[in-house]
């Protein structure tokens, strides 16, 4: 992205209905381009769906999209070009191995290079000789994820990217993902719960009963993030000179350990306890989770309930 | 090469089934014009039997046992190799769209910059190769066997033969592609599909035997390929551009409904 490029994504008033349920009622997105924006809500609020409208798959009923400044319904062939897509459920039934599906799909793009094949199959250690019906759903999620960053897309869209792989997998996917953000291309991935996306999201946003419930900038919620420090000091010390120290709340002392709960940085309270010898020290992970959900339950929309129920 | 388009990975998927199709369709086709030798040293009988029962007989279209036409009529152009065919046709037509979409494997190839256009089409193409591939193999085992069991069938009279059973099985595959395209439901496609194959199936035979069913014939793709008798007459333009004409007009039907409907999960 070498000149300022308008939004990747637009969504405005977005509905959609399958019969009478009301799918989406009303979706506003704006994803820009070098972005990782996470899309966070429960099972069946309509992540999918307004995913397969930005490829086209599933047709709006009202409301106003552009992918990379077109619109999916009349320019679907064009804008896919330029996509990759990983399916929020990859159901692969052929007798075929992987290599060959990777190598069709590839050609339906006008062909992608056997090694970058190999290449991303060997990174996330998928046997490109195996048949893909047999392959577990783990190794089948492979599949979906070698196709969907092989050809290098300017906009990869992913539901559910890292159901089904191993924690060290998931690890590796998110470093690919940061790849893709580093080249300045854009990242769209759902996720039913924030922690699959805390660490490498840009932004996230909340979708629940087919709306878009909250917006958030990840680094700015990491400054709201509160976690509970506890330090172990060789000699006793005292509580009120933590106490009054920025970002310190609740300091307590208890002989020579000391706890306090941290909001955004520890700068203040690393560089006090510094004067002392330290002899042990412990952090609990921030719960972004329920800071996402606290805050925008507090505007009273009653997000708190049912978001801490999605994100369960 | 065949990984190259949506027509050719479509037809590499289903070879074993292609494979199959065409062995059983071979070995149908030699098993019952094997018989005829003896059928026809047994000539005498076989009319006597004709005679004997001339309601069921006719029928089954088994007007003249006798001759080599009517053995080959009543047996592997009549019963068998059509009714195979069109399962084959029906099978493969219902998994184009409709299997694919509720196997998830459609969403995948249409999340590509391909056009939904491009994908029935070219599955379309890939199911008249497949259905022409299995007339062919029914073709090459009458053309071999021929001079053996002493035929004496025309070559052309045989591919007249072969290419009305093809467009037979053809025309009922495509019909369930095309129900398949529009309902995005494999069981749908492949129950109406068979439905018409049935109902065409007794239309053109036992429905023959009620003068208020007369009627049923004209909805029948046998009636179209078979009643001309290319056997003995070669092709016929009009009844033979009938199944070309069905076969033409369901896929602009597949396209028009498609494009316009949302795939399914």
């Amino acid at each position: 992205m070498t000149v300022p490029s308008p939004p990747v994504i637009t969504a405005h008033g977005l509905t959609k209905s399958y019969g009478r349920h009301r799918a989406l009622s009303g979706v506003d997105l704006d994803v820009r381009p070098g972005e990782v924006f996470g899309f966070l809500g429960p099972n069946g609020a309509g992540k999918t769906t307004t995913i397969r409208i930005l490829l086209d798959l599933i047709r709006r009923d009202s409301g106003d999209v552009a992918v990379l400044d077109r619109d999916p319904r009349s320019e679907g062939v064009d804008i896919r070009r330029h996509i990759g897509y990983l399916p929020g459920e990859l159901t692969m039934s052929s007798r075929r191995p992987a290599r060959e599906l990777l190598t069709y799909l590839g050609n339906l793009r006008g062909g992608v290079r056997p090694d970058r094949i190999a290449e991303l199959a060997e990174r996330l250690g998928l046997d490109l000789a195996r048949p893909v019906r047999g392959l577990s759903k783990g190794n089948k999620q492979k599949v979906g994820l070698v196709q969907a960053f092989m050809h290098d897309p300017r906009l990869l869209i992913l539901d559910e990217p890292t159901s089904g792989l191993d924690p060290l997998l998931q690890q590796e996917f998110l470093a690919m993902v940061r790849e893709v953000r580093g080249q300045g291309r854009t990242v769209f991935m759902s996720s039913h719960v924030l922690s699959e996306v805390q660490d490498v999201a840009d932004r996230a946003a909340v979708i629940r009963s087919g709306r878009i419930v909250a917006l958030e900038d990840m680094d700015a919620l990491r400054a709201r993030a509160v976690r509970r420090v506890t330090l172990g000091f060789a000699a006793p010390v005292d509580a009120a000179e933590f106490a009054r120290l920025e970002n310190v709340r609740d300091a307590a002392v208890d002989g020579t350990s000391l706890t306090c709960t941290v909001e955004g940085s520890p700068d203040a309270l690393i560089k006090a306890a510094a004067r002392h010898t330290v002899l042990s020290l412990s952090s609990e992970e921030p719960d972004l989770e329920g800071l996402f959900f606290t805050y925008y339950g507090a505007n009273g929309s009653g997000v708190d309930e049912e978001g801490r129920h999605a994100a369960g | 090469m065949l990984l190259g388009s949506v027509f050719g990975k479509f037809l590499r998927d289903h070879l074993r089934a292609l494979v199959g199709w065409m062995i059983a369709v071979t070995a149908v086709t030699a098993l019952y014009s094997g018989f005829w030798p003896s059928i026809r040293d047994t000539g005498d009988l076989m009319d006597a039997y004709i005679d004997a029962m001339p309601q069921l007989t006719d029928a089954l279209g088994w007007t003249d046992l006798a001759s080599p036409e009517g053995y080959l009529n009543a047996t592997v152009f009549g019963l068998l190799t059509p009714i195979l065919m069109t399962v084959a046709a029906i099978s493969l037509g219902a998994r184009a769209i409709a299997g694919d979409e509720e196997d998830g494997g459609l969403e995948l190839v249409l999340a590509h910059p391909v056009s939904r256009t491009r994908v029935v089409l070219q599955r379309f193409a890939a199911l008249a190769v497949f259905v022409a591939l299995l007339g062919a193999a029914l073709f090459a085992v009458l053309l071999l066997l021929g001079p053996i069991l002493e035929l004496g069938v025309a070559v052309e009279r045989l591919a007249a033969a072969s290419a009305a059973v093809t467009l037979i099985a053809f025309a009922y595959g495509t019909a369930a592609l095309t129900v398949g395209a529009v309902t995005g439901r494999r069981s749908f496609a492949i129950a109406a599909a068979a439905l018409l194959a049935v109902v065409g199936y007794l239309g053109n035979s036992f429905a023959l035997q009620v003068e208020e069913l007369e009627w049923l014939r004209f909805l029948s793709a046998f009636y179209y390929g078979l009643d001309p008798d290319p056997l003995t007459n070669g092709v016929d333009a009009g009844y033979t551009l009938v199944l070309v004409a069905v076969a033409a007009v369901l896929p602009v039907i597949a396209v028009a409904v498609f494009q316009r409907r949302d795939i399914m999960v």
